[in-house]
């Protein structure tokens, strides 16, 4: 974890004081509804449906397990006594009382926690690879930076009001789990001869108008990071469209400009601070680096570790699935998925916080990680005790062996929750989670992405995943339209959009086509072929006809 | 109107009734070959900088609309001024401007600020530096 300074938490505690009182000249009639929502929505909370939702970030996704307590009481005394992580690695909460927001941001702020710019039209939380530090193919540990970037970003009072949201990830390893493709700013951070350098993309997206982005800077040394964003964040404040908001992001203005006219201007605003006082020393990089709390982790040699380890089937099962390759011997990373029959996707109740809590300080040094997919990660768990682990993970109904299978659906909260979505999702996912009950299924498809957005402003990555759900609103009827062939860059082949299968499909009918298609994959696939390898082999006829040609539909 | 403005590192209140008050030189055109002496510009928020290198030497105040109070412009345009083209006038801004946004305006490198009545109040001199720490150095 990064430790925060007594800085970094007297700084949470003015925020919070300045937003109570914020609060109090609104409910006082002194601050208009139109401003005080611009700054409501600046310290995540916004007006949902039925209730207030606020945003909680979980910086670069890095969460402890007193951390994980706190959010357990707070879905408690705030809410209903559950919560939902996001992909974007937040939690959100769905029904604080407005005045009581200030309360719940002063008990977040006792743990080092905030919701600050987890909305509105300004920089995000900073995300990055749910691995980073622990994943075996890392070249550079990409949570300094990201924690640079975090303070960098925070409360910056030149890029407080940009034209729209602007979401920064960074990656530091060639299998890109951070899907930084489809970013603002995405970062791949590599190392040439013990010096650090990033590839800068830019204008990466999904939503209305879905776009991998353009990479302008294919080499830029670390200690120019800083100046290098804000020449890009200078040059869109100044330059994105302000007049419609479904084309004010930075991809819009990536393409209306052109890329080399877009980097000759971030050029042309960056040669005046390129060198400046904002350039980031090694030091810097290593002071923050000391601030992150370092596992102890005990010398073990795996081949000794492997042999006390059970035989039992389901533990196999669920090991080859969910537990993941370490940089240190004896270690592994271990993939609690929040995908469960009965459960919406992400969704967790206070207990089930709580139960995470406690396995990390018992079993991974007192820290979790979230993911985009909305999954929970214990980064350092030594060999030896996975079997004794995974049988606490399944008496707490957290030991789904589905890691990357198809009932691992990335999900929005749709129209159950939020007043953009045009058709619900939690429902089609559970219908989905159905259609795989049998796990033997889903291993025997092997890695298959599914992801489901409500509406297009896809929280739920639909453009992305190798079937994407997108809901659509027919004439006030709930329909669904289905993309194929996206990709969010975790095979290392770099992220890929889904094409668009056909007419879209109502709800009762959405559940049968996925399993249409997977059939279709299974028996067309050639060898260990992924589904989107096959796909690209025999074409989207075939899939075509297995959706509207069979006889179910 | 209510103008706000920093004198030795704090801020005073004072009212005016135009946005030139403290400075002789009326607006001048950018058309306007700049004439000898101080000049006072009036930029808008989708000015090009670069163009008027030469009137932004001479300046000696330098005012700046902000036409709704979301429109974040005014911020990176006055960054650039102190950064960029190292202008150390006045630069005043006015039109939308509200009290909780003047600590981020001033953070920017902006230190005269022209409030309405409506946002000003026996508070709005509290909002500068409210925050006794702060990630980013200034601009100003």
């Amino acid at each position: 974890m990064y430790q925060y300074s007594e800085q970094d938490q007297q700084f949470l505690q003015t925020r919070t004081e300045q937003f109570r009182q914020q609060t109090e000249r609104f409910l006082q009639g002194q601050l208009s509804a139109e401003e005080f929502q611009q700054l409501r929505l600046r310290n995540g909370l916004y007006i949902q449906r039925l209730a207030p939702m606020l945003r909680v970030a979980i910086p670069y996704g890095l969460v402890s397990a007193d951390q994980l307590r706190t959010l357990a009481k707070i879905s408690r005394d705030f809410d209903k006594g559950y919560a939902h992580f996001t992909t974007r690695q937040n939690i959100q909460f769905n029904w604080p009382k407005l005045e009581a927001v200030p309360d719940l941001l002063a008990s977040l702020a006792a743990c080092d926690m905030h919701a600050i710019q987890t909305s509105g039209s300004c920089i995000r939380n900073i995300t990055t690879d749910p691995l980073a530090g622990v994943a075996a193919d890392e070249q550079v540990d990409p949570r300094p930076y990201a924690e640079l970037m975090r303070q960098w970003s925070t409360l910056h009072p030149e890029f407080n009001w940009l034209p729209r949201k602007f979401k920064i990830a960074i990656t530091g390893a060639p299998h890109d789990r951070a899907a930084i493709e489809v970013h603002d700013i995405g970062l791949s951070a590599f190392n040439e001869q013990n010096n650090v350098f990033f590839r800068v993309v830019v204008g990466g997206g999904l939503g209305r108008t879905p776009m991998i982005g353009t990479t302008i800077h294919e080499r830029l040394p670390a200690k120019h990071l800083l100046t290098y964003l804000t020449a890009i964040l200078r040059v869109y404040n100044r330059l994105g469209r302000r007049d419609n908001k479904y084309k004010a992001r930075i991809k819009i203005l990536v393409k209306a400009m052109g890329e080399a006219r877009f980097r000759d201007a971030v050029d042309a605003a960056w040669q005046p601070i390129k060198g400046g006082p904002d350039t980031v020393s090694d030091e810097r990089i290593q002071d923050l680096m000391r601030h992150f709390s370092q596992p102890d982790y005990a010398f073990v040699n795996d081949a000794d570790q492997q042999a006390v380890i059970s035989s039992d089937g389901a533990f196999h099962l669920w090991r080859n699935r969910n537990v993941l390759p370490h940089k240190t011997p004896g270690y592994n990373a271990v993939h609690i998925s929040l995908k469960r029959p009965h459960t919406p996707p992400g969704d967790v109740s206070d207990a089930t916080l709580e139960d995470l809590a406690a396995l990390a300080d018992d079993y991974s040094f007192g820290e979790a990680r979230v993911t985009h997919e909305q999954n929970i990660i214990l980064a350092d768990v030594e060999t030896s005790r996975l079997f004794e682990l995974w049988r606490l993970l399944v008496s707490a109904d957290l030991a789904t062996p589905n890691r990357g299978l198809a009932s691992d659906m990335i999900c929005c909260p749709g129209g159950d929750y939020c007043s953009l979505a045009n058709a619900k999702s939690i429902p089609v996912a559970a219908e989905i989670t159905k259609i795989y009950e049998d796990r033997q299924q889903e291993q025997r498809l092997g890695p298959l992405s599914i992801n489901i957005s409500g509406c297009m402003n896809a929280c739920g990555h639909h453009h992305v995943g190798n079937i994407g759900i997108l809901g659509v609103d027919k004439k006030g009827e709930e329909f669904y339209q289905i993309s194929i062939g996206g990709d969010s860059g975790d095979t290392g082949n770099g992220a890929e959009l889904g094409k668009i299968l056909g007419p879209a499909l109502s709800r009762q009918h959405i559940a049968r086509a996925v399993l249409n298609l997977t059939q279709c994959y299974e028996s067309a696939r050639a060898e260990d072929e992924t589904f989107n390898q096959t796909l690209e082999r025999v074409g989207l006829a075939p899939f075509k006809t297995a959706v509207y040609e069979s006889e179910a539909i | 109107m209510n103008l706000i403005f920093i004198e030795d590192g704090k801020p005073l209140a004072k009212r005016i009734d135009t946005l030139w008050h403290g400075f002789e030189e009326p607006l001048a055109q950018v058309s306007q070959q700049p004439i000898s002496g101080s000049v006072t510009l009036q930029l808008l928020p989708d000015v090009e900088l670069e163009d008027l290198r030469e009137l932004i030497a001479q300046a000696s105040l330098v005012l700046l609309e902000l036409p709704t109070f979301t429109d974040g412009r005014v911020y990176s345009i006055a960054a650039a001024l102190r950064q960029h083209y190292q202008y150390t006038g006045c630069l005043r801004v006015f039109g939308d401007v509200r009290q909780d946004q003047i600590d981020d305006l001033h953070r920017c490198g902006i230190d005269s600020f022209v409030l309405e009545d409506s946002q000003s109040s026996d508070e709005t001199l509290t909002r500068f530096n409210a925050f006794g720490f702060r990630y980013q150095r200034p601009f100003g």
